[in-house]
């Protein structure tokens, strides 16, 4: 039996998904040399009551006793030689909200397909960068805001946690998933899948699992590849779509790169939504890229409009849409790839959908760009507020450049399992209470981005 | 068949830049052989408190590391954190004890040392908190001051006391370090000077420092230390108990039960109550903890230990007073850390557990100087980690 040293093993998964109550609690400003590889402190730790039992663990809020908190993953530090080691950050259980459907008369006609989604989950850290603080810095001329991590946040984490909200949901078992790939470009590790690391926190080894990078597209492919996976062997398949958008400071990127995770558990036992039909597009453009070893990408700017987003997203759908010869009408909502707030409305206009159809899958004035995640969480925003019997359709687009096109159709399983949701997209975007997440402090985001 | 100590020995607690630990556990071993009137031949086992040489110095194996230095051939080193020392006079008295039954008079040693300052702060934060539960605790952030930041916290939360309250323990053992020569910080120090975060809500005044130290005692049986016409005091009673590492394991969190279990058993077992110590050497690592251990060895219930510290009030006035600065307990003085305690003397880990019982000995034998308070029975409650361990003893003359 071979034996593993213990800095390898110790992701401490155990209290994960357990809710539980401030009993002691302080904030350090000393931490062992342990802790220290981070630099992550001052940071509090409480002692917590979970289940009539005490445990210990790292909160990632300001915290008094008897507050109610909730456990998930977080990157908790790394060991001298760079393994990152994950395990419970406890984090404040605060502006939680349902979802909310939007009512709708027309009901579409469920196709003879049985492969779809049958849970999804999304995870957005809490803190929002307000863009004005780089007017002071670089001199922009910016405002709203965009997501960036916490202290104990990073990509994987990120995977790891929209995976779990995304089985809750399914109602399946974590050791029954078969299939892991998370698309993303901003793997913690360059050798190392993000997706073992997904995982070892689900227990499931009899699994296939992988990485993918595609720009922003990875995650509709991770989706793509989970549907063929379980289509040709059953069992459940998670498609996840996770990054920490990278932007270098001072660079056009650094206004819109998010940070957020959707991940969506496929299978064909009770899918909540169907997939009718895929396509893909795929052209060699070199909009946008990152050289390897490079820490920030590069992009061409206005390059990325019409031969890049436009002209592979555009291909793409109607490509699809002439596959199920299905027209933009026949579709109750659609979701685009959002590098900024214009490209998505301009290119559902251009494509024949209207304004109804496109704004309720926009996501990026409260979160930014968060790369492969992007069009992900959209179509999870769009699924928390969609009836049974409507049709949906997303496209991304990533640079390199390529879009895949799904089409999918939602069933009564829908509305059945809609009360798993604990938190909404909406709530996790921060549409309801946004005021209490935006952090006005340039060098907050900087430091928790790790960029210093 | 009771132990005499015939013999202690300290070394100045501090930054001691200039010695390394073989010069700590020389000085103090010799200072106490010297007091036994005895040769390092006599000793037939050497028993050495240590928590950490291993990290601290790059050394392990340190029992024939001692034996090569003090020349005894029967070296056991025992580990368990900053109750290191208290376990090994525990052990050490347990042989003694054994070999008198059987007619033999065996003299032992025992040696407390710690080298802390050779290290950066955060490494010796991280090796300190290695005595806490690694795996769910240490790689969870887990510091020595965090840890008892939490029990600070709810014992604030739960009883009524204030931070003035914690703060108070340690001026007055500021104070009465300034009448020990040996201790680390020989300063007054008062309310205002608690200001520097270092766990909320425990301020760097209300943390003991990183220390250098040694401190040793000689012991043998009553009967062998009357032969040897020296000046000995009658260690009456010891135990050590332990119970779970991690705070979250423990079935009441302000309640330090293994001192608590402990100290009621040496007071059963040598027959007196908390009312007939008049010194008590305790474990203020933290100054919360004062109020724990007097909580656990019987002088107040559960969360009234601070009713004790309130005989302080105002505290304003404390650096008026004549050190050592006694607590009233049942209308008596009772006096706690008249060493200057953890706080002001030092906390070396592995010297501490010794370092109580030399200054309750030295007390007993009226060889305090200005500090001697005159008492006829003494006790010392020694905390290893954040109570996993506790030993308890009850000594007098």
């Amino acid at each position: 039996m071979t034996v593993t040293p213990k800095f390898f093993r110790l992701n401490n998964f155990e209290n994960i998904g357990k809710r539980g109550e401030i009993y002691s609690k302080t904030k350090s400003s000393v931490a062992s040399a342990l802790f220290q590889y981070n630099k992550k402190i001052p940071y509090n730790t409480a002692l917590i009551r979970s289940e009539n039992k005490l445990v210990f663990g790292l909160v990632d809020d300001e915290i008094e006793i008897g507050d109610k908190i909730s456990a998930s993953v977080g990157r908790i530090g790394a060991t001298r030689k760079g393994v990152y080691v994950y395990g419970v950050v406890w984090r404040l259980d605060k502006n939680f909200t349902k979802p909310k459907v939007k009512e709708s008369k027309i009901k579409r006609i469920l196709p003879k397909e049985k492969v779809g989604i049958e849970g999804y989950g999304a995870y957005i850290p809490r803190y929002r960068l307000d863009l004005s603080t780089l007017n002071k810095v670089w001199g922009k001329e910016a405002k709203g805001v965009k997501s960036f991590p916490g202290k104990f946040d990073d990509q994987a984490s990120y995977a790891c946690n929209s995976s779990l909200n995304a089985l809750k949901h399914s109602g399946i078992k974590r050791e029954e998933v078969r299939f892991i790939e998370v698309g993303s470009e901003s793997k913690v590790y360059a050798v190392k899948p993000t997706a073992s690391i997904v995982a070892g926190l689900l227990k499931t080894e009899d699994c296939f699992a992988g990485d993918l990078e595609f720009a922003c597209k990875a995650g509709t492919q991770s989706i793509v590849n989970a549907y063929n996976f379980v289509k040709v062997n059953g069992g459940y398949g998670l498609g996840i779509g996770s990054d920490s958008a990278q932007g270098a400071p001072g660079d056009e990127l650094e206004l819109t790169t998010g940070d957020g995770s959707a991940a969506f558990v496929i299978g064909s036992n009770s899918p909540i939504a169907v997939i009718e039909g895929i396509s893909s597009y795929t052209t060699d453009t070199t909009d946008f890229w990152r050289n390897e070893g490079e820490k920030f990408p590069k992009h061409a700017g206005r390059y990325s409009g019409d031969p890049a987003f436009y002209k592979h997203t555009m291909n793409a759908a109607r490509n699809l849409m002439k596959k199920l010869n299905l027209k933009p009408e026949d579709f109750d909502y659609v979701v685009f790839h959002q590098p900024n707030g214009k490209f998505p409305r301009v290119v559902g206009k251009k494509l024949g959908f209207t304004s109804e159809q496109v704004e309720p899958g926009i996501v990026f004035e409260l979160i930014g760009n968060t790369y492969s995640a992007n069009s992900l969480i959209g179509l999870a925003k769009i699924l928390d507020i969609s009836e049974p019997y409507q049709r949906i359709l997303i496209v991304s687009y990533g640079s390199g450049a390529g879009s895949d096109a799904i089409s999918l159709v939602t069933t009564p399983k829908i509305e059945e399992k809609r009360n798993k949701i604990e938190r909404s997209v909406k709530s996790w975007i921060g549409e309801e209470d946004k005021e209490n997440l935006i952090i006005s402090d340039y060098s907050v985001y900087l430091k928790n981005k790790g960029i210093i | 068949m009771a132990i005499a100590i015939i013999g202690t020995g300290t070394t100045k607690f501090g930054e001691l830049w200039d010695k390394n630990w073989e010069d700590l556990v020389v000085e103090s071993s010799t200072e106490a052989v010297k007091e036994g009137n005895i040769d390092f031949k006599d000793i037939s086992s050497g028993y050495i408190g240590n928590m950490n040489l291993s990290r601290f110095g790059g050394q392990d194996h340190i029992s024939p590391r001692i034996t090569e230095i003090l020349g005894i051939n029967r070296i056991i080193r025992n580990e368990a954190a900053c109750a290191s020392s208290s376990v090994a006079l525990k052990l050490a008295a347990d042989e003694v004890e054994l070999a008198s039954f059987k007619g033999e008079n065996k003299i032992a040693l025992v040696v407390g040392f710690e080298k802390m300052s050779d290290r950066l702060p955060e490494t010796t934060t991280n090796i300190l908190a290695s005595a806490s539960h690694f795996d769910t605790e240490v790689i969870n952030g887990a510091t020595f001051p965090g840890l008892y930041a939490m029990l600070a916290e709810r014992y604030l939360y739960e009883t009524g006391a204030r931070e003035e309250d914690l703060h108070a323990v340690g001026i007055k053992n500021h104070k009465n370090a300034m009448l020990n020569e040996k201790a680390m910080f020989r300063r007054e120090i008062n309310l205002k000077d608690f200001k520097r975060n270092i766990a909320s809500p425990l301020k760097l005044l209300d943390c003991s420092p990183t220390s250098d130290g040694s401190a040793s005692i000689l012991l043998t049986t009553e009967e062998y230390a009357k032969e040897l016409g020296v000046d000995y005091v009658t260690l009456e009673g010891i135990e050590v108990g332990t119970t779970s590492i991690s705070l979250a394991k423990r079935e009441d969190l302000l309640v330090l039960d293994s001192a608590k279990r402990v100290s009621e058993s040496v007071y059963k077992k040598v027959g007196v109550k908390p009312e007939d110590i008049n010194l008590i050497e305790v474990h203020d690592c933290f100054t919360i903890n004062e109020i724990l251990c007097l909580e656990a060895a019987g002088f107040a219930k559960r969360g009234e230990g601070y009713k004790i510290i309130r005989n302080l009030l105002p505290y304003e006035d404390i650096n008026n007073r004549d050190a050592p600065i006694p607590y009233l307990f049942n209308g008596k003085e009772l006096f706690v850390n008249t060493s200057g305690g953890l706080k002001a003397k030092g906390h070396p880990v592995g010297a501490t557990g010794a370092a109580q019982i030399v200054e309750v000995v030295n007390q007993l034998l009226g060889k305090c100087g200005k500090r001697n308070v005159n008492p006829k029975i003494g006790a010392t409650l020694n905390i290893g980690g954040t109570g996993g361990t506790a030993t308890f003893s009850v000594l007098s003359n």
